[in-house]
């Protein structure tokens, strides 16, 4: 595009000039090209399925906003979101406390060293959560590893109760998302210039003060976005909270629910509607945060 | 500067006297990582109120000393003392000494004025005393009107005189200084040099300046020392060095010089040697009692005079411009020696009416002894 009217305004270079320009490659029309592709497959397959489900929680045979008015009422659906971004909460928070170590320690690592750590980090990452869950079930379970090593140990009598409870599958969430912790965190604490550190210890800092004062207010932007990308994975949570689930159920079990048992189409659309907009105002909330937070240091 | 000046009352270890700067002795200090040494015993002492600038090509030791200074580096033997206080087991937060980074180290989320306010913070200073002591110090350094930015929105010598003002807001006895101005271009780097050195004069404040800009250490120092290979190779003041350097390293470090391989010792006269040259020439030099061996005369550019002048001198020989060359304020030749000596380099002050001379033509040269010097081998 920019070479054709480049090539319009020129007055006077003949008629060669003009043609050479309209052959040759525009980034803006390759870039237009290479994009056509994954948004094709985007529109199809997200955006359109999507549309459809928004379009589905409005055609309960009752009316078009029967299924909201009946999520609104329906006091177990709405334990089950309570539940899920209570879950949410406790789940980011637990993930939080146990990653900030592990990657302010992978942080100072070197050569070898940050080789293993970043092993550990990323092996579970890569490994299916379903493999995951499964094997929390076969750790947690009445006879399962735990429990019969603490039997064996003598620590208990009788084996303690750990799946199908909040407890198991807090556990096995936390474990789940903690890669989704630790590697924005890595990233933010990697980038803290280790000179701004010496620099408050000379200026006076005790070793616990330059981490109050200087690094972990450094390591905000990692905290922040490590929480939102674990507290909005964990709403979406199916798998694990099927398999180790107790009595509460997360709200993506409750969707399925509706969907395989209770063939309520529209109220499982409505409930996917509800919780897609939850995470949209949530995020958004982040964002501005975010911005507000990172204005005050660039506004000029 | 009454407020940088006025000490206060808040702990006392970091509460010193502060009239006047600290006295600062490594006593036979070294270091080692393992097999790898990076600085030899090295002892050095710095009287109050000094500015010492330690210069030296990277990897010659002089920011490990800094650095143990500062006490971030553990020395392997020796002792480190302020004010006569052994100070290696003390923690760098409890040694209360100010300290300006390379790249300024400013704490990126915090203001401006909370940067310079937070050495006073973490001593316990109130509110209200932070915040006069901060306007103070944002005054001396010029910066009034920015207390409330970020510190990346600040340009590099802005920046620069925050960390100056953040190391000396509370009025410590030692500043150390490590390649301050390396960041900085040329016209702002002469800039801050002077306003370090008027600033250093009214704080009073002793200064150990790490650079590895030898015009910078120059303009700035009381003393200095020239590092090399983790040792201290030659203490003094810029002009000692400068005139009277001992080694090949310190002469060719500290500006310019030609030096002449000797191959014999002629003869001695009080200060003065004759010596001949490895090119065949009998030169008069100075020969400091420092120096032992007498391997090379050392010869400053602006010391060589050329034609009329240098006749009649204790050295005087016709040479032959290689190359004339017009610098601001200087015309710079390279003149060949009679005998395979080789080339000098040197340096005339250009005024209206003194000619260039032209490539291939004969001059004369000369020099009295006192402008030349022996030095030892590297």
């Amino acid at each position: 595009m920019a070479g054709k009217v480049a090539g319009a305004s020129a007055p006077a270079p003949g008629l060669a000039a003009p043609r050479q320009r309209a052959a040759a490659w525009s980034p803006a029309k390759g870039g237009l090209l290479l994009l056509a592709l994954p948004l094709a497959m985007l529109a199809l397959f997200f955006l359109l399925p999507l549309l459809v489900v928004l379009g589905q929680s409005f055609t309960a045979p009752a009316g078009p906003f029967d299924s909201y008015v009946r999520l609104a009422g329906d006091s177990a659906l709405r334990n089950a979101l309570t539940y899920t971004f209570q879950t949410a909460a406790i789940v980011t928070l637990a993930a939080l406390v146990l990653s900030y170590p592990v990657a302010f320690l992978i942080s100072r690592a070197q050569g070898r060293w940050l080789v293993i750590g970043m092993v550990f980090v990323l092996v579970p990452f890569w490994t299916s959560a379903v493999i995951r869950s499964y094997a929390w079930l076969v750790l947690l379970q009445r006879r399962g590893v735990l429990n019969e090593m603490m039997l064996a140990l003598g620590l208990i009598d009788r084996p303690l109760r750990l799946t199908n409870t909040d407890i198991g599958t807090h556990v096995a969430m936390v474990q789940i998302m903690l890669p989704f912790m630790i590697l924005p965190l890595l990233s933010a604490m990697r980038g803290i210039d280790a000179s701004v550190l010496r620099a408050a210890a000379i200026l006076g800092a005790n070793p616990w003060r330059q981490f109050l004062h200087v690094y972990l207010p450094l390591s905000m932007p990692g905290v922040g976005a490590g929480c939102v990308l674990v507290f909005i994975s964990t709403l979406g949570f199916y798998i694990t909270p099927a398999l180790l689930g107790g009595s509460s159920q997360m709200i993506a079990v409750a969707i399925e629910q509706q969907v395989s048992r209770l063939l309520d189409w529209p109220l499982a659309s409505a409930l996917a509607t509800l919780l897609l907009v939850l995470t949209c105002l949530l995020f958004m909330l982040y964002e501005r945060l975010n911005r507000r937070l990172a204005g005050a240091g660039e506004a000029r | 500067m009454n407020a940088l000046s006025a000490s206060h009352p808040h702990g006392a270890a970091m509460d010193r006297p502060s009239s006047r700067g600290a006295r600062v002795e490594f006593d036979r200090v070294s270091k080692d990582y393992g097999e790898l040494t990076v600085l030899h015993e090295t002892s050095l002492k710095i009287a109050p109120g000094e500015l010492f600038a330690l210069i030296g090509p990277s990897g010659s030791g002089k920011s490990t000393l800094l650095g143990i200074l500062a006490g971030f580096v553990p020395p392997t033997y020796g002792a480190v003392r302020i004010d006569g206080t052994n100070i290696v087991a003390v923690p760098p937060y409890r040694r209360n000494i100010g300290m300006v980074f390379q790249n300024y180290a400013l704490f990126p989320h915090i203001s401006v004025a909370e940067n310079i306010g937070f050495p006073l913070k973490m001593r316990g200073c109130g509110k209200a005393e932070i915040g006069e002591r901060v306007k103070k110090a944002l005054a001396m350094v010029r910066l009034e009107a920015l207390g409330e930015r970020r510190p990346a929105q600040l340009s590099g010598g802005q920046q620069q005189r925050v960390a100056l003002a953040r190391a000396a807001v509370y009025d410590p006895g030692l500043l150390l200084m490590d390649e301050p101005l390396g960041a900085l271009d040329k016209n702002l780097r002469e800039e801050m040099q002077d306003e370090i050195k008027r600033f250093q004069r009214a704080f009073g404040a002793t200064v150990l300046y790490v650079t590895h800009d030898q015009q910078e250490a120059a303009f700035l120092a009381d003393r200095l020392a020239v590092m090399r290979g983790g040792m201290l190779e030659q203490i003094g003041t810029p002009r000692q060095l400068y005139e009277m350097p001992c080694t090949h390293f310190v002469a060719s470090f500290l500006g310019e010089a030609s030096l002449l391989p000797v191959a014999e010792l002629l003869g001695r006269d009080g200060q003065e040697v004759r010596v001949r040259t490895a090119g065949g020439l009998i030169l008069r030099a100075l020969a400091p009692s420092r120096v032992s061996e007498r391997r090379a005369v050392c010869l400053r550019p602006e010391n060589i005079l050329v034609g009329a002048e240098a006749r009649g001198r204790d050295n005087h020989f016709l040479g032959v411009v290689e190359e004339a060359v017009f610098t601001t304020g200087t015309l710079r030749y390279r003149i060949r020696l009679p005998g395979t000596d080789g080339v000098l380099t040197v340096r005339v002050p250009s005024r209206p009416g003194i000619e260039l001379l032209a490539p291939g033509a004969s001059v004369d040269i000369g020099w009295d002894a006192s402008m030349a010097v022996t030095i030892s081998e590297d």
